[in-house]
């Protein structure tokens, strides 16, 4: 049931999107508005999992979630803006600095 | 960009269900991708979240077919684990997923052929508006024909969601012989993967357009990205740092009133469109 109120819940806003969208031209200012809205809600939703993120994760500290990111971020611009770059460097960034943590901490 | 397409449409409405065919397996071919399987490997980690929770398999599961948007589902799954009523639960869902609207409507120009496209057509599609598919779309779309973007998109969409739903489930069975250090890894995927792309201009495939050209990537406002993403959580950070509800209601408010900003800082820089084409490309 709860299944039913959060499929419900998710879909109703895309629907909801179709036909508003229908109604848009593709470079109005209005639209473009629109898109600034899903850009930012979209960065929302980025600082929340980096800042507040649920499960194992929640264990590892603040400034390493951050320090992780930002070296991603610097590697992805370091490898001309190459996604693939970014992502595996914050992922080595995050999971070396954990074992250290981790040896430190033992 | 409408008028060279005109004898397209024409030539295509002659074979439509063979062409749309090909389109889809062209989305689908082009799911194998690095994109999804940055989202893949964060469904991974997010199972093993659901099992720590205590939800079961099946219900894992359906959350991702039904819901198909990590943001919301973790959400819901706190709802579930914190033991919240159905009611507060469906608004926080709903709060978390306010930005599909935003970003379904966005997409909707693009994939639609005015007067052909029938809209339980859009419907079925806009199902798979999640992050990855819409920065995904955004980037690539507007490159194809016309014609091609929807049934792309569906392919596309369909593929991805097939996928990430069988690993999510066999991930489920498999988590409790997965080292912790591992799922807390695949949960950082996500937000970096989201972070890179946003401002990808080119990303990981040489299309070389920019899908965000309005927003990030125009010079007159690009301090504002990086300006928000701290910014905006340090207001959360200072009124509600544990509610999940709560921080999804600033969000997306901060988000609204940011972003009209952003818009309107859009509207007075580079109100003139040719400025914009040059400022963008």
């Amino acid at each position: 049931m709860i299944i039913i109120a959060g499929w419900f819940a998710t879909d109703v806003w895309r629907w909801l999107g179709v036909f508003a969208g229908g109604r848009l031209r593709e470079d109005g200012e209005l639209l473009i508005w629109v898109r600034c809205v899903a850009t930012a809600l979209v960065a929302g939703v980025i600082s929340k999992l980096i800042l507040f993120p649920q499960g194992v994760l929640a264990e590892t500290p603040l400034w390493l979630r951050l320090a992780a990111a930002g070296f991603g971020f610097a590697s992805f611009f370091a490898a001309r803006q190459r996604v693939f770059v970014g992502v595996l460097a914050a992922e080595i960034f995050l999971v070396s600095g954990w074992l250290i943590l981790d040896t430190m901490a033992s | 960009m409408t008028a060279p397409d005109q004898p397209d449409i024409d030539q295509e409405s002659q074979n439509p269900p063979e062409h749309a065919r090909v389109w889809m397996a062209r989305g689908a071919r082009a799911a194998v991708s690095i994109p999804a399987f940055i989202l893949t490997a964060a469904f991974v980690g997010y199972a093993g979240l659901a099992r720590e929770t205590g939800l079961t398999l099946f219900e894992t599961l359906a959350m991702t077919g039904f819901v198909w948007a990590l943001p919301s589902i973790v959400v819901l799954t706190g709802a579930i684990s914190s033991g919240m009523g159905i009611l507060p639960a469906g608004i926080a869902v709903a709060l978390a997923s306010v930005r599909l609207m935003p970003m379904t409507m966005a997409l909707m120009p693009l994939v639609k052929v005015p007067g052909k496209t029938k809209t339980w057509q859009l419907l079925i599609a806009s199902h798979f508006v999640a992050v990855t598919a819409w920065v995904f779309a955004m980037k690539h779309l507007p490159d194809m024909p016309r014609e091609g973007r929807l049934p792309f998109f569906i392919g596309f969409g369909a593929a991805v969601t097939s996928f990430v739903f069988c690993m999510t489930g066999v991930s489920y069975l498999l988590v409790e012989s997965m080292p912790g250090m591992v799922a807390g890894a695949l949960f950082l995927l996500t937000p970096v993967y989201f972070l890179c792309s946003l401002w990808g201009r080119q990303g990981s495939m040489p299309t070389g357009r920019p899908w965000s050209q309005d927003c990030c990537s125009d010079r007159s406002s690009s301090p504002i990205c990086p300006g928000w993403i701290c910014f905006g959580p340090a207001l959360l950070a200072a009124r509600l740092p544990t509610s999940e509800p709560g921080s999804c209601a600033g969000g997306c408010r901060d988000g609204g009133i940011n972003g009209r900003w952003i818009g309107i800082r859009n509207l007075v820089a580079t109100g003139d469109d040719h400025h914009r084409r040059l400022v963008c490309n």
